[in-house]
């Protein structure tokens, strides 16, 4: 899945999700590397599903016992984990 | 789309999350990911001060019989977490030093008894993790129902204990999980880990309860909401 492509399926998801998770919806000019934990969009309780839409989406297993935890509060940080061009710890 | 990418369950692999888990517990995975966490509701004890425990689990049962407990012994891979099961309460002993030390020879990941060990100030000395739901000097000393299907699924306090599930404990409890969701929930359990350490610090810092920090007045005065999410 290409770049972009894989940030509007997440900026997607947290749209959809955001009233049920008690998140806030992400604005239209997101940043990639824009915290989504600082900016409300992800919450420690809500993450999970984020991580599990990311694996369902790409068909990409996420670790942690690969990667740093700040590469999951960004979503530029998210596709170098599924693409595989985060570097590993 | 389903995750095609297998998860390494070798050693290494295993060593290098219970390294990380070192510092994530129980709590924090159940409350990140309450829809894949099981929680196992037996109430196991750590036995030889080592608090924290996590690997694929392999599942054995008995009845007070020694014999199903060694098969399994023998055939848990390194890093696994053997769990046994003894449908006899009270229990006989299952696990001792001697159990023991093989399981560190082996390298295994941890033993949980769901019936009862001893020897507990030598296994203070072996470097595996154990946790029991009892303990009795009273040792198992039958060897005669020899186990024909290892691991095996077992089922215990009504949740199905299956061979290859991840199965942590700390001393809030014991807990399962799907080996396909180990890394997303460890993830997510371990954010929430380091947001609750850097609320403690908050609060500590500024000297802030959990009254301030939740704006409990305001809602009590019906002004406002209740809560933060970390």
């Amino acid at each position: 899945m290409e770049r972009e492509q894989f940030y509007r399926e997440v900026v997607g998801f947290l749209t959809r999700t955001a009233s049920d998770a008690g998140t806030t919806a992400p604005p239209a000019d997101i940043d990639p590397d824009d915290n989504l934990f600082d900016l409300g969009l992800v919450n420690s309780f809500s993450m999970i599903r984020m991580i599990v839409f990311v694996e369902e989406t790409t068909g990409v297993a996420v670790d942690l016992a690969d990667h740093e935890l700040e590469t999951f509060y960004t979503l530029r940080g998210l596709y170098d984990v599924v693409a595989g061009t985060e570097e590993r710890v | 789309m389903t995750v095609t990418e297998q998860r390494p369950t070798d050693e290494e692999h295993i060593d290098r999350i219970r390294r990380r888990f070192a510092t994530v517990g129980c709590a924090q995975l159940a409350d990140a990911a309450p829809d894949f966490v099981v929680p196992l509701r037996l109430p196991a004890m750590p036995r030889n001060g080592r608090p924290r425990m996590c690997g694929p689990v392999f599942p054995v049962a008995t009845n007070d019989d020694m014999l199903p407990a060694l098969q399994a012994l023998a055939e848990t891979p390194p890093g696994h977490v053997l769990f046994i099961h003894n449908t006899v309460t009270p229990s006989e002993a299952i696990v001792g030093d001697i159990f023991l030390t093989s399981a560190a020879v082996q390298r295994l990941g941890g033993i949980v008894v769901d019936g009862a060990v001893r020897d507990l100030t030598d296994l203070v000395a072996i470097d595996v993790p154990v946790f029991s739901t009892q303990v009795t000097f009273v040792s198992a000393r039958t060897t005669s129902q020899r186990a024909t299907d290892l691991p095996q699924t077992v089922e215990v306090a009504g949740v199905s204990v299956r061979p290859g599930d991840w199965l942590f404990g700390d001393p809030d409890g014991l807990l399962l999980l799907p080996a396909e969701r180990v890394g997303a929930v460890f993830a997510a359990g371990a954010v929430l880990r380091d947001r609750e350490e850097a609320l403690k610090k908050a609060m500590q810092h500024d000297g802030k309860s959990l009254a301030d920090l939740t704006h409990l007045g305001d809602f009590l005065d019906g002004t406002g909401d209740l809560g933060f999410t970390p």
